[in-house]
């Protein structure tokens, strides 16, 4: 029971802060209202975690060092509060790096730290946004070449931004939910108390919970801040994201969509041109992600000293 | 969509009423130019009046659509700041009318061929700006070679009206006439400046969507 109630929390934390990497810009800039944007959201969350999410959770397990129920569960406490007060102060933050921390911090309190189960993980804190930026680029790019003369007046333009942010936005929440569900359900799912599709479903829903209920405040933080981006270039900053975590998906390594959107951001404000980018919001951004490290760290080996783990 | 060919059609029935205004405008100072100040020019300046207000009905109602639509946020203040500076045109067109009649002002004493060009030209130029906003809906770039044509026809505006001041300015009249002729002028040429920038607002709208 108590495992269940964790769940819901940090699926519910983990919907607050991530479904911004999503629908942010849409909802940022008036596209698509909130309402619809995390309606959509919720249901293609649950999809991808229940169609795609199989195999991070089933792999989840390689990656924890001390397996105990009582220091996964404390754990998954600690990330959750971590990002539930990340998302209070409208920070994107990296629902993966808190647990990886989370996780090094239970090795390190148990003297069993090891670094080969978190390499693959730590890998792809580089490769997915540099990746990112990489697929945003190549895509705005094209796009400029090949698709841009076709939309030459206001109409085809409307149609092209409402319709193609609503299908990269079911695009991005469903490889939300097959790549994140592993973060939220992945350190319970060993047990076999229920299948690894029942726990993909519970944890999609508490996932679906934070959206509806918590998403809201992110939303404005991404991609508007860091650089004046047209509604084109957020559409592809998505797109490059969303197909980048799906790709983790499919190798079974949960990745933080909040680096994987900064690098798409990053890649669609190189093709605009540098100068245009704030860099200084990029800093901001990855302290977040640093200081999410530390803290879930912190927090996690203090409640292990105090509640023992 | 459907709401968009409604917008489409509803900017082109709110310009073709300022063409109206500017036409009934252009018929009274046709008239005022042969046959002076009497009561045929103040009916045909009321004329002007009923077709202004009628452009500023149609005006608010486009506005309030907007203001319901859908549509991308940028969309919506692009095209309200158009309708509004749009609306300047009929407003100066009014203005122009007024202060003939509030002057009575003798046309005999300044140049009308001049005025008349003048406002052959800005006639041109308001057919030149229905198209051009028009071709938002369809294509960019003939949206910019229209903003295009009305900077250059407005440079000939400035020429003309630049070439009546200097007649003034070498004038024998009073100098309180050369200065109620000036200013009597610049109300004439200003409609095509207003025209200029709502032609250089459609341009910016059409090149800031291309890139």
């Amino acid at each position: 029971m108590l495992e269940l109630l964790l769940v819901i929390f940090i699926g519910w934390s983990l919907g607050g802060n991530d479904a911004a990497n999503v629908f942010g810009n849409a909802v940022a800039n008036r596209v698509i209202k909130f309402r619809t944007a995390a309606i959509t959201a919720s249901v293609f969350v649950v999809l991808g975690a229940v169609i795609g999410g199989g195999k991070g959770i089933a792999n989840y397990n390689s990656f924890v060092i001390v397996k105990s129920d009582n220091t996964s569960m404390i754990i998954i406490f600690s990330a959750a509060i971590i990002v539930t007060i990340m998302t209070y102060l409208k920070i994107p933050v990296s629902v993966t790096h808190t647990i990886i921390a989370g996780i090094a911090a239970a090795g390190l309190k148990n003297g069993a730290f090891k670094t080969e189960p978190l390499v693959p993980i730590v890998i792809s804190w580089v490769l997915s946004p540099v990746g990112a930026a990489f697929l945003s680029y190549f895509l705005y790019r094209m796009f400029l070449a090949y698709v841009k003369k076709y939309i030459n007046n206001i109409e085809k333009m409307e149609n092209f931004v409402k319709y193609g942010f609503m299908i990269i936005g079911i695009y991005g929440s469903y490889s939300l939910g097959a790549n994140n569900i592993a973060n939220v359900v992945g350190i319970f799912a060993h047990d076999k108390r229920l299948s690894i599709n029942e726990w993909a479903f519970v944890g999609s829903l508490a996932i679906a919970l934070g959206i509806v209920t918590f998403s809201r405040r992110v939303m404005d933080s991404v991609g508007k801040d860091i650089t004046q981006m047209t509604n084109i270039g957020a559409l592809i900053a998505v797109a490059a994201s969303s197909t980048i975590v799906l790709i983790y998906s499919f190798a079974g390594i949960p990745v933080s969509t909040s680096q994987a959107i900064v690098g798409g951001v990053i890649g669609v404000g190189l093709s605009e041109g540098i100068r245009n980018m704030k860099v200084s919001v990029i800093l901001k951004i990855i302290s977040g992600w640093v200081y999410s490290l530390l803290f879930s760290g912190i927090g996690t080996y203090l409640l292990l000293c105090i509640l023992g783990g | 969509m459907k709401k968009m060919g409604k917008l489409r059609s509803e900017l082109g029935r709110f310009m073709g009423k300022i063409e109206e205004t500017y036409s009934a405008y252009k018929s009274v100072m046709t008239y005022y130019f042969v046959n002076g100040f009497n009561n045929e020019t103040k009916s045909m300046a009321e004329r002007v009046h009923e077709k202004e207000s009628e452009a500023d009905e149609i005006r608010r109602e486009i506005i309030a659509e907007l203001v319901r639509s859908d549509f991308l946020a940028s969309t919506i203040e692009e095209f309200m700041h158009i309708v509004e500076l749009s609306d300047k045109i009929a407003d100066a067109a009014e203005k122009s009318v007024d202060n003939i009649l509030c002057k009575s002002i003798d046309s005999s004493k300044i140049n009308i061929a001049v005025l008349e060009e003048i406002v052959i030209i800005t006639e041109t130029q308001l057919g030149i700006l229905k198209r051009a906003l028009d071709s938002l809906f369809t294509d960019y770039d003939i949206a910019v070679s229209g903003a295009v044509e009305l900077e250059v026809l407005e440079h000939k505006v400035d020429l003309l009206q630049r070439k009546q001041m200097w007649e003034l300015l070498e004038h024998d009249m009073p100098l309180c006439d050369k200065m109620y002729f000036r200013d009597f002028i610049e109300r004439m040429a200003v409609v095509s400046d207003i025209i200029e920038d709502v032609g250089d607002e459609i341009e910016k709208i059409a090149v800031k969507r291309r890139l």
